[in-house]
């Protein structure tokens, strides 16, 4: 068998498996915390987002603020990345969201839209 | 490698070399069967990596002795780098493994790095310990469900 | 698990290839850079060999470690070995005429142990560390290093198995600087890269020695072991430690049967190397050597010396951690029944040599490894060969004594073993034999055929 073809067999079949890997299974995922955060879609229902804290006191002054201030049926919960997070779920609609982030606004505070997970 | 059948049978080289065909013939086969087998391993292996959640992944091999992930995260988030802890176990946690009592203390090392367990520290994490024996002045920053505290004592 | 962290990762392990290079230009040089990839396997274990030997006295000097200090070894390193080869006046290589021929069969082996490797890293990539000795240990020795720069008085006292060597936990927090953060997820692709480094190590050493089918069906045979399959990635010192010996096993009977200095010397830095990756390594050494002195006492006047000599300098490598946790009062390096203690335990003997043999041919973890080990080693004298016979049969009959006598001599331990794969002892210490057989399995059967001991190959590296 002449030199190069044994070789290039070799290179083929390297090249081969990774190449079936992505056609079968996708792209490689880097999952960092960002994977926690969902974007919005428009499939389901949405969370206001009030912020993210590495530690449950945090997030429960950060929880107490936004209820002091009336938003109501904030809670916090785990991310599922090693976080907390500080929101309101079951939001029906983007426009609904919005309107609470419009609202959250005007008394300094700063949250995101996501979609619930 | 080249000669013909009968002088395999000759002794001692064509019994060698018989011996390193048949030696070379098995191990391809048994080799053959268990590349398929591995691979199939490794695939399993790759998905279920993949489809882990993040904080799943984060501890592994700990979630056979932390009982809930809620604690050494609060302790993580809460414990500054260079202050001291103390993992304090005892039999009143909630699905503890039998890992958990004589290993938590080993795990929460581990993963409090660069934070320094020792014997005297303020920051206390209490895996089902009798918290009376903190005595006065043991603030408590997280309780979780299973019995486990996260708290710091006073002075 | 990020991008940044399998950069980081790659660039250590292309550092180390440098690093490597360096060494083995000055051991051997080489004739044409073909030559040198073939060989790239060999310089990259020589890089991590070397790295983490003398990181490892890097800190036991205390000297602060960090990403500067692994840099400036490197290149001391690699600059002693640039040192070297222009004091011995090596040539500057030529480009070389391609890589050597490469059969039907073989190429078709060799696929399907590269397919197998990239199976391998996508299940390295995303694993979480499960490990009990892993996190229990070995990686927070490497966070204590990473984080405090050094041999952290508290943790390497109060951590499990304190007289451990931390060659392993030095790599680990090497690993841990060039990705920028103590990823322990991205830290088990690193024990893919000493996998494939030690696979290619022994194809580029064994490419010119044997046919490809032998070296690919047994490399191969090696690799799909399902212990190998399921353990072979964990952050620990296991298989590192195999991996060195074996590839110290492997130059040492290349020494013995083609007598190259830079054969032996190679040899030397992996023994120093394994006596610093685990205190089994240390058992593993002295059983390479000691079948190397038997095997060489025909012409004992020559062989012994420069046996001795390389011995001595892997000691030398190995003492200064030894004199820093004898100073810092560690204890537990040693059983304490494995002197005059084993004749108070006369009983226990027999039942540590069979926990030994039960594990060591498991076809549960090994598959069909040692039978054929012994099968090569019987061909291999019965087409005439001596030296590398005896040599191999040496080699494993003194490791599996030496398993013995550390089952025997550990009280605690209740023998027969009859524990589960995952925390019995002796699977982890059976683990080195049947990764040593990827590299002695092909030579025996080859010299099996050839009906001699493999002849000096002038070409050969």
């Amino acid at each position: 068998m002449p030199r190069v073809s044994a070789w290039l067999v070799v290179a083929v079949a390297a090249l081969g498996y990774p190449l079936l890997v992505l056609v079968f299974s996708g792209p490689p995922a880097f999952p960092s915390r960002a994977d926690c955060v969902l974007a919005p879609t428009g499939e389901g229902e949405y969370r206001v987002v009030f912020g993210y804290r590495d530690s449950e006191l945090e997030a429960l002054e950060l929880r107490d603020r936004a209820l002091a201030v009336g938003f109501q049926g904030t809670e916090i919960s785990r991310d599922g990345c090693g976080r907390v997070r500080v929101a309101v779920d079951d939001i029906p609609s983007r426009e609904v969201g919005e309107e609470v982030i419009r609202e959250a606004r005007t008394v300094d505070l700063d949250p995101t839209l996501e979609q619930e997970g | 490698m080249h000669g013909d059948f009968s002088s395999f049978l000759e002794w001692p080289h064509g019994i060698a070399r018989l011996g390193v065909v048949l030696c070379t013939t098995l191990a391809l086969g048994i080799g053959l069967v268990y590349f398929v087998k591995a691979m199939d391993r490794l695939g399993d292996t790759a998905r279920t990596n993949a489809a882990q959640n993040y904080d799943d992944r984060e501890f592994a091999g700990g979630n056979a002795v932390v009982v809930a992930n809620r604690p050494l995260y609060e302790a993580r988030a809460l414990i500054p780098e260079d202050e001291t802890y103390r993992v304090i176990a005892g039999p009143g946690v909630d699905g503890a493994t039998e890992l958990t009592a004589p290993f938590i203390d080993h795990y929460a090392r581990y993963f409090l790095m660069p934070r320094r367990p020792s014997p005297d520290a303020r920051w206390v994490i209490c895996y089902g310990c009798d918290q009376s024996e903190l005595g006065d002045g043991f603030e408590v920053f997280l309780e979780d469900e299973a019995g486990i505290f996260v708290g710091r004592l006073a002075g | 698990m990020t991008v940044r962290s399998l950069l980081g990762l790659a660039a250590l392990n292309l550092f180390a290839l440098a690093v490597g290079a360096g060494l083995l230009w000055g051991l051997r040089g080489w004739r044409s850079w073909w030559e040198l990839a073939r060989l790239a396997g060999l310089a990259y274990m020589l890089g991590i060999a070397g790295l983490g030997v003398a990181l490892t006295l890097v800190l036991v000097a205390g000297i602060p470690f960090s990403l500067a200090t692994i840099l400036l070894t490197g290149m001391a390193l690699a600059g002693a070995g640039a040192a070297v080869a222009h004091r011995l006046g090596r040539p500057r290589p030529v480009l070389g005429t391609g890589p050597r021929r490469v059969g039907l069969a073989g190429a078709a082996l060799a696929v399907l142990v590269v397919v197998y490797l990239e199976a391998l890293f996508r299940a390295a990539r995303l694993s979480g560390l499960y490990a009990f000795d892993a996190w229990s240990f070995w990686v927070p020795k490497a966070k204590a290093i990473y984080f405090f720069g050094g041999l952290d008085e508290q943790f390497f006292s109060e951590l499990p198995n304190a007289t451990y060597p931390p060659l392993v936990p030095t790599l680990e927090a090497s690993a841990f600087h060039f990705m920028g953060s103590p990823d322990v997820v991205t830290l088990h692709v690193q024990f893919w890269f000493f996998l494939a480094g030690f696979v290619a190590a022994v194809a580029g050493l064994l490419a010119t020695r044997v046919p490809p089918v032998l070296l690919w069906t047994f490399a191969l045979l090696a690799l799909v072991s399902p212990r190998v399959v399921g353990r072979t990635l964990e952050p620990q010192a296991d298989f590192t430690l195999d991996y060195l010996f074996a590839l110290a096993a492997l130059l040492v009977v290349l020494w013995l049967l083609e007598r190259r200095p830079w054969q032996l010397a190679g040899a030397t830095l992996f023994l120093g190397a394994v006596m610093l990756t685990k205190r089994e390594g240390q058992l593993l050494a002295a059983c390479v050597v000691a079948a190397a002195l038997v095997a060489s006492w025909r012409d004992w006047r020559t062989a012994w010396p420069r046996l001795g000599l390389a011995s001595a300098c892997a000691l030398a490598l190995a003492l200064p951690w030894r004199a820093w946790y004898v100073s810092h009062d560690l204890t537990g390096e040693f059983p304490s029944s494995g002197g005059t203690g084993l004749l108070e335990n006369l009983d226990r003997a027999w039942p540590s040599f069979q926990s030994v043999l039960t594990s060591a041919f498991s076809t549960d973890l090994w598959t069909v490894v040692l039978p054929l080990v012994i099968v090569a080693v019987v061909l291999a004298f019965i087409g005439g060969a001596r030296v590398l016979p005896v040599y191999a049969m040496l080699v494993y009959a003194f490791a599996l004594a030496g398993f013995t006598w550390g089952i025997w001599s550990f009280v605690e331990l209740e023998v027969p073993i009859e524990r589960d794969e995952a925390i019995n002892p002796v699977v982890r210490l059976s683990a080195s034999l049947i990764v040593l057989s990827a590299a002695l399995v092909p030579l025996l059967l080859d010299a099996a055929w050839r009906g001699a001991d493999p002849p000096r190959r002038p070409e050969a590296g």
